[in-house]
């Protein structure tokens, strides 16, 4: 790994990188120090010549109109008599698989003025490490961003996460149930918050009716971008959809059919491949599924990438989701008919073919039991600073309020 | 029925066709019977498509990975003899198969009637490739310790080679070996172990084990790791120490006593009561022998879990059983290894784990 990441040996070596970090005063929110520094890393990664996808949709994020676009609308919830400030120290601890979550995660908390320790997976992906070597070089350029920030890496040990863990102000938990519930006996201190990321999943719904009035490159544009949605991370991002759920008529399969058929079009087109360990997976995930509901049009596996599901009704089966193309497919005869099934795990909802009311009021309607994000179809995976219900700049700052009494 | 013929005929007597007819009257005969007294097996069942039973690739086929997701058994909870647990490679999970008391008989029959043709009806004096701790301390007690202790009551004068450092008790051996000095002798371990803590201590011996009968199991990655395939395993034991009597087997927790087991042709046969198919991954269609695909093991064992028809996470590859009349019969198997992994991307838990694991 780069130079820029510092491996960990032990607890002793955490506490003293904790205490070298919290030396430096944090940086005001949006300094331009941080500025440039985001938008320096923005030129470097749209430079790089790697154009991944989440690479691109990084860059374009980090980029500075867009930070000035951030910087105005930090200000603006600011006022006189009330102000925003960083924490402090915000630990991060980001998943191993979707390579761009650190970045942002750290973005975010740096931007807002915060110092930043961030633990690195030893396993990270082809992106994750292409970023960290354009981090590598941009960052000695930007002393005062790269006094206040650590990368980090080192294996499993509870003496190591305790003795950062009882230096910072924020922790972040990204990656789900089991590192939530890990990285949670390391004790926080008293002051200090904590942002969670547990185990979500997620859904799509389409307007049967309106899906019918597209033309056929309008529903491949559809089947494109659902397509973008689901099989980015290979179906098992959090925001990917599991459920294709057709509202309105009850005779709604030769729309399901007619679209998973374009679905199947893209996935051939764009050369997704599904592993033989993989595919076994979808058949026992199918089978499992199966025992859990009634399929009334059976089970049928013609094409590795894509397979549908049809149940009569709301299935989740949230356990050892296989991915890669596994969609169960239902209908119901208006979008509040969601409501009921939603549960907390419910993360996104992307959707097509609805008015802005009808979801405020699905939304409504859940009050909190679920979904936290209601997007259109194709945009599932964006980041965006709110996420899983928190503003994450919000949740990066403190607010101080200022009164006078007038005399 | 069917399967008293399977059992009664010699192992590995039968010509391919008559086999699988009274295999598969068995198996459609087990598929009902499951679907009758296991729900969720009947479920599964009832979402893939319908089909006549015609051939035993018509047979369902469950993977083994729902055995560690599902409770899969057609006895009720008081009729539970043992419950087998693995933990395979995929994870904290476990497998779990239920037993009857007629199940496990059944598993040691059919077992006793393959070592019978193996070994020959005697009970040979036998080393055993491990420590004596791995059948006696119930901590270690794993599908290690069942192997010994499944293979154990085929010898006697059992020598328990290893120490639990996996050093070799060389005097004890070198003791064993004069005793039964010019005797047909047994030896059974783990494929690693037999060529890391045996072969290649005794190798430069000078010992003669041409009157030996070898068996092993339990995998070839590791020793691919080191560049030693079945052949050259085969080789290395008849040149260095006269060993040729070499029997790798093929079995698991899942299918308990329905073993293939190799013969001097250096493929796996399956026995009279169990097959084997191999199929396409990715349509999880049936593929012609010689071709390489996941392998599904069929055996008429099981009936108090629905395991007689399991697709497994192995790859190989079949060929049709010789005629009984020139070697062993029995669909023959060659094992090729472990389907790999994908690293499949996502936030999910597993990835999680890997997170604060790696």
């Amino acid at each position: 790994m780069t130079g820029v990441v510092t491996p960990v040996a032990d607890a002793s070596q955490a506490r003293s990188l904790m205490a070298a970090v919290a030396a430096e005063e944090p940086l005001p929110p949006f300094s331009d120090a941080m500025v440039s520094f985001g938008a320096a890393l923005s030129r470097s990664l749209s430079r790089s010549g790697r154009l991944l996808p989440e690479i691109t949709a990084l860059a374009f994020w980090t980029r500075r109109a867009e930070l000035e676009r951030m910087r105005a609308s930090f200000s603006a919830r600011e006022s006189d008599d009330s102000i925003l400030v960083p924490r402090g120290t915000v630990l991060h601890f980001p998943p191993a698989n979707v390579d761009t979550i650190f970045v942002y995660s750290w973005l975010l908390a740096a931007l807002v003025g915060n110092r930043n320790v961030i633990r690195l997976s030893e396993r990270l992906g082809p992106a994750a490490q292409h970023i960290i070597d354009v981090v590598a070089d941009v960052l000695p350029d930007h002393p005062e961003v790269a006094a206040r920030t650590a990368l980090v890496r080192y294996g499993h040990d509870r003496d190591t996460t305790d003795a950062l863990s009882s230096g910072c102000d924020v922790r972040v938990i990204w990656g789900g149930d089991e590192s939530v519930r890990r990285i949670r006996e390391s004790p926080l201190p008293a002051h200090a918050a904590e942002l969670t990321f547990p185990d979500r999943s997620s859904l799509a719904a389409i307007a049967t009716d309106w899906y019918d009035g597209l033309d056929g490159t309008e529903r491949d544009d559809l089947a494109g971008q659902l397509f973008n949605d689901a099989y980015w991370f290979d179906q098992r991002g959090c925001a990917s959809p599991r459920l294709v759920v057709w509202v309105g008529r009850a005779d709604y399969r030769a729309a399901a059919d007619d679209f998973f058929g374009r679905l199947k079009a893209v996935t051939r087109a764009r050369n997704y491949v599904v592993e033989a360990s993989t595919h076994i997976s979808k058949y026992a995930y199918a089978l499992a599924a199966a025992a859990a509901a009634p399929l009334p049009s059976g089970l049928t596996m013609p094409d590795p990438r894509v397979t549908v599901l049809q149940t009569g009704a709301h299935l989740s089966l949230g356990e050892d989701f296989c991915g890669a193309g596994m969609f169960i497919s239902y209908q119901i005869d208006r979008l509040s008919d969601l409501a009921p099934a939603v549960t907390r795990r419910d993360q996104t909802l992307v959707h097509a073919g609805f008015a802005q009311s009808e979801l405020v009021s699905l939304a409504r309607q859940v009050n909190g039991r679920g979904l936290d994000r209601l997007v259109p179809i194709g945009d599932a995976l964006l980041f965006d600073r709110v996420w899983d219900g928190y503003d994450l700049m919000d949740s990066f700052s403190r607010r101080v309020t200022i009164r006078t009494r007038h005399v | 029925v069917s399967i008293d013929v399977l059992f009664e005929r010699p192992q590995y007597s039968m010509h391919d066709d008559e086999r699988r007819a009274l295999l598969l009257s068995e198996l459609a005969a087990l598929t009902a019977h499951h679907e009758r007294h296991c729900e969720p097996y009947a479920k599964m069942v009832a979402a893939l498509p319908s089909r006549p039973m015609a051939s035993l690739e018509d047979v369902p086929f469950l993977p083994v990975a729902l055995f560690k997701t599902h409770r899969l058994l057609s006895i009720p909870d008081d009729e539970i003899f043992k419950v087998m647990t693995s933990s395979g490679t995929t994870g904290q999970q476990v497998s779990r198969i239920y037993l009857d008391r007629a199940t496990a008989e059944r598993q040691s029959r059919a077992l006793a009637a393959i070592m019978t043709r193996v070994l020959g009806p005697r009970r040979l004096p036998m080393i055993v490739v491990d420590t004596p701790n791995v059948v006696r301390d119930r901590a270690l007690f794993s599908a290690r310790g069942a192997g010994v202790l499944g293979m154990a009551s085929f010898g006697r004068h059992h020598f328990y080679a290893l120490d639990d450092d996996m050093n070799l008790d060389e005097n004890g051996l070198r003791g064993f070996l004069d005793r039964f000095h010019g005797d047909p002798v047994l030896i059974f371990g783990f494929t690693f172990m037999v060529w890391k803590y045996l072969y290649q201590r005794i190798r430069r011996w000078d010992v003669d084990l041409s009157r030996a009968t070898l068996v092993h199991s339990g995998g070839w990655k590791r020793l691919q790791e080191e560049a030693v395939g079945n052949a050259e395993f085969r080789q290395a034991w008849a040149h260095d120490t006269g060993l040729h009597r070499i029997h790798n087997f093929y079995g698991m927790v899942e299918q308990v006593g329905s073993v293939f087991v190799e013969d001097d042709d250096g493929l796996l046969h399956a026995p009279n009561f169990a097959d084997v198919i191999v199929r396409d991954p990715l349509t999880l269609q049936p593929l012609p022998h010689g071709t390489e695909g996941v392998i599904q093991v069929l055996s008429a064992l099981p009936t108090s879990y629905p395991g007689h028809s399991l697709l497994t996470e192995d790859i190989g590859t079949t060929y049709p059983g010789l005629d009984p009349a020139e070697g062993w019969g029995g669909t023959r198997l060659r094992v090729v290894g472990r389907i790999p992994r994908a690293e499949l991307r996502g936030c999910s838990d597993t990835h999680a784990v890997d997170v604060v694991a790696s």
